[in-house]
């Protein structure tokens, strides 16, 4: 102690080793609080839900084929994809693995989507989805996809005609065999589940051609899918 | 004074305790994030984990749940498919969509049986008062496969299923073969978990 006191006596500059620990600790503490508190990174928010654009359509007449067209019209913000594409979800571009389920679009078009799932689409021999209703019986599609782009999705049912049991009667009734159908869609941007229509419950009301030529019904309206403040930048990678 | 190894200067010291600074900011800043929490796995994630984040995340009862059940048969028809005999239990029932379909296995010119699928939509969702069962009512010698999609998660994945196999005596001892919880260590259980 002596010593010390005689060395602060010298240079008053001078701290000893016990000085330079203890000052040292305490201004460490000190920075290291300041730098604890500064907002070097931001804030890493939990991310998003889930992002997914679900298509339910179903239509009455069990024996009518039917599959579902989506047009995409990209989001020019977000994506340098410019044009319109437009996907036909039937057997002529799907396959569906029996062993894992797994069904994978086939056609050439870039997709809006990281996973897709389904059930119902059209195969020779697959009749669909079936439901009982108070009605009677609906037939129908599901088709789930993940991760869809930020875009205008425009939506339409065609008809391949009858199933073959019915065939002939398109050649020998001049008219065109009709339907009545509706779709209800469901989408979400991470921020929020939309129902399309609003109820969840019905559906957009629509009379499905069912003629030789593949006709087809537009749906009058289309569906916007916009990025929203919880969308994760991982989930637009693909777009 | 000098001729002490032990006293530093002033300097010294200071540019000891910055650095003592920049070395605990950098253990307790930097290294202890090095590991960040993964970021959240969202959309199109085919894990049973993601599940559980979808359900963290999506408005509670919002994010339509669809399952899936199959079975293939060497029948004619899925009359006798354990899969046509399955309700979805614990949910509300008056807004479950059953979806059911049938299709012919062919090999060749060969009729190999019957591809029997049932599809649930519960557009409720999952909520902490409502746990969507599947509740088996017919038990014959069959494989069910299922799967469960929640919002853009799905279990076990989306190119996987989840199998059962059902005996005749399950009828009373397994009745039911799969339930959706939305608890964050096990969403989807399986009579096997149990």
């Amino acid at each position: 102690m002596a010593r010390r006191l005689q060395h602060s006596l010298g240079v008053k500059s001078t701290l000893s080793y016990i000085d330079m620990i203890s000052g040292g600790f305490g201004a460490a503490f000190f920075l290291f609080l300041i730098f604890v508190s500064f907002p070097i990174e931001t804030a890493s928010t939990p991310s998003s839900g889930s992002r997914f654009l679900d298509i339910w359509l179903e239509w009455n007449d069990t024996t009518v084929v039917a599959n579902m067209i989506v047009e995409f019209t990209p989001e020019a913000s977000e994506t340098a994809l410019t044009q319109t594409f437009r996907y036909t979800f039937n057997s002529q571009f799907l396959t569906r693995s029996t062993s894992t389920g797994l069904v994978t679009y086939t056609g050439s078009a870039p997709k809006f989507w990281t996973s897709m799932a389904e059930a119902g689409f059209g195969l020779t021999s697959d009749t669909g989805l079936q439901r009982n209703t108070i009605k009677g019986n609906l037939v129908g599609q599901w088709m789930r996809f993940s991760d869809p782009c930020p875009g205008t999705y425009q939506f339409a049912v065609a008809s391949h005609g009858l199933i073959a049991s019915r065939l002939a009667e398109l050649f020998l009734n001049p008219s065109i065999p009709t339907t009545n159908g509706r779709a209800r869609f469901i989408l979400s941007n991470g921020d929020a589940t939309i129902f399309i229509p609003e109820d969840g419950t019905s559906g957009i009301e629509m009379t499905i051609k069912a003629g030789l030529d593949e006709d087809e019904t537009r749906i009058p309206n289309p569906v916007t899918i916009s990025v929203g403040a919880n969308t994760s930048p991982s989930s637009l990678l693909h777009c | 004074m000098d001729d002490d190894p032990l006293l530093l200067s002033f300097a010294d010291a200071l540019t000891c305790a910055f650095g003592a600074s920049v070395a605990l900011f950098l253990i307790f800043v930097v290294l202890v994030r090095f590991d960040p929490p993964s970021p959240v796995p969202t959309s199109g994630s085919q894990s049973s984990r993601s599940i559980t984040t979808s359900l963290a995340n999506d408005t509670p009862g919002s994010s339509s749940l669809v399952i899936l059940a199959q079975s293939e048969l060497p029948d004619i028809s899925c009359a006798t498919s354990s899969v046509f005999s399955i309700k979805v239990e614990d949910s509300d029932l008056e807004n479950v969509r059953i979806w059911s379909s049938e299709t012919e296995i062919w090999d060749g010119a060969t009729r190999k049986g019957v591809h029997c699928r049932r599809v649930f939509e519960v557009p409720d969702g999952v909520t902490p008062n409502s746990q969507p069962t599947l509740v088996v009512n017919r038990a014959n010698l069959e494989l069910i496969e299922m799967r469960v999609h929640l919002g853009a998660n799905a279990w076990p994945a989306w190119n996987k299923f989840s199998r059962v196999q059902i005996q005749p005596s399950d009828a009373i001892s397994k009745p039911w073969i799969l339930r959706v919880t939305g608890l964050p260590d096990m969403p989807v259980i399986t009579p096997e978990d149990r």
